[in-house]
């Protein structure tokens, strides 16, 4: 299960390779970080953390507890990567904040318009608005939504490969697609797989942060979103 | 917060925001390929593939089935675009097109996407807008990025595989 990471980069007044100098970076930072927090590599920190084998935790791996512990505060568990079979998996919120690492990266670089897409977890350098179109959980080709974004967007859904997503207490997963945006890549990612799992539950969470919104899409198809999400006006083609 | 139209958008971009790379990592994932000024290409065997539903807790694919090709340095300019062949994936198949230009991956996308019949048959049920690529663009919406589940990333990548053999690009 790789993830396809695609870099958008004004380059402006950078040369040529300037551009490939940071997207090196990026990348090798992104590689960096699976190799230390996959769970498919026998021999990533995380997985010899699972393993029991190891004593003390990286400052990278603390963070990365933090942020998790943080989300699975304001999901109110339905986010819990303490809960997953095979011991502590971060990877529904990792992805994000790995593509927020890369894409400071290539802030760094000097550029002044960037976006990050891991995979469908987005995230973009502020100051622009960007459209960013959510697949249509049954239609691959078409989108069920655009949504203007300023800073980080995330979809969850189940439409993926089958049923990939753990509920924590055991019940049905409410969604078949979930998708939250905010200000941080990190949570908002973590957040999307709390939404997809939890339903109107986590929408009500949701409606009372600042700076988040949401909408998901149900099994039967209807759409249910927290009442500031902000769609793009775009025309719905009579089918 | 104000709505930007898309001839907002179109004014406030100064220059073309283009696509200047687009790396396939194996994020938390069995299948690798670097973006092709990388100096490495791992790619999982296909003895790792898996064609049934996999879940995010799915047993790891064994690290020896990892190989390395090494990719020819910048003196061979690779350019071109081609379209990978169709990989299956829970729910149908699809094929990616891949372009390069001076040995550097500027697009991906699924040139081809089929889904079983099953699949197709819950569209009916839907009441979820329904927006055409086409359409978005009839209208001047520019979209920068989809979010969304990715299709199996492993089909995905194998397909990407199969184009830059085509291209040559190794």
């Amino acid at each position: 299960m790789g993830t396809v990471v695609s870099f958008l980069v004004e380059a402006g007044d950078l040369s040529d390779r300037d551009v490939d100098e940071v997207l090196d970076e990026a990348c090798g930072e992104l590689h960096r970080l699976d190799d230390r927090f996959s769970p498919w590599k026998v021999e990533s920190e995380l997985s010899l953390l699972r393993a029991g084998r190891a004593d003390t935790s990286s400052a990278l791996m603390d963070e990365v507890f933090e942020l998790c512990a943080h989300a699975s505060n304001i999901s109110q568990g339905f986010f819990d990567p303490w809960r997953m079979p095979g011991g502590f998996d971060p990877t529904g919120l990792v992805k994000g904040w790995a593509a927020e690492r890369a894409l400071s990266i290539i802030a760094r670089g000097g550029t002044t318009a960037a976006l990050v897409n891991a995979g469908g977890d987005i995230c973009v350098l502020p100051g622009r608005t960007y459209q960013v179109g959510i697949r249509h959980p049954l239609s691959p080709n078409a989108l069920c939504a655009v949504v203007p974004t300023t800073s980080a967007i995330a979809t969850s859904g189940t439409y993926e490969r089958g049923d990939h997503l753990i509920h924590p207490f055991g019940g049905e997963v409410a969604a078949v697609s979930a998708t939250v945006t905010g200000d941080r890549l990190a949570i908002v990612d973590a957040l999307a797989t709390a939404l997809a799992v939890g339903g109107t539950a986590v929408l009500q969470l949701l409606e009372a942060m600042d700076g988040v919104e949401g909408f998901f899409i149900g099994p039967t198809g209807s759409m249910f979103k927290t009442s500031n999400m902000i769609f793009s006006e775009v025309d719905e083609p009579a089918l | 917060m104000k709505r930007r139209t898309a001839s907002d958008m179109r004014t406030q971009l100064k220059g073309p925001l283009s696509v200047l790379g687009a790396a396939v990592v194996g994020f938390f994932g069995v299948t690798t390929l670097h973006s092709p000024s990388s100096s490495s290409v791992p790619v999982s065997s296909p003895s790792s593939r898996t064609t049934s539903g996999s879940t995010t807790t799915a047993p790891p694919s064994s690290p020896g089935a990892t190989t390395t090709t090494t990719l020819a340095g910048p003196s061979a300019n690779v350019n071109g675009s081609a379209v990978g062949q169709l990989e299956n994936y829970s729910y149908g198949q699809l094929a990616v097109k891949v372009t390069i230009t001076n040995n550097r991956i500027v697009d991906l996308k699924i040139n081809s996407l089929q889904t079983l019949e099953s699949y197709s048959q819950q569209l009916e049920q839907q009441v979820v807008p329904m927006l055409k690529a086409e359409v978005l663009k009839a209208q001047g919406t520019k979209i920068y990025a989809i979010s969304g589940a990715t299709y199996t990333s492993e089909a995905y990548a194998y397909s990407i595989q199969s184009a830059l053999d085509k291209l040559h690009f190794k």
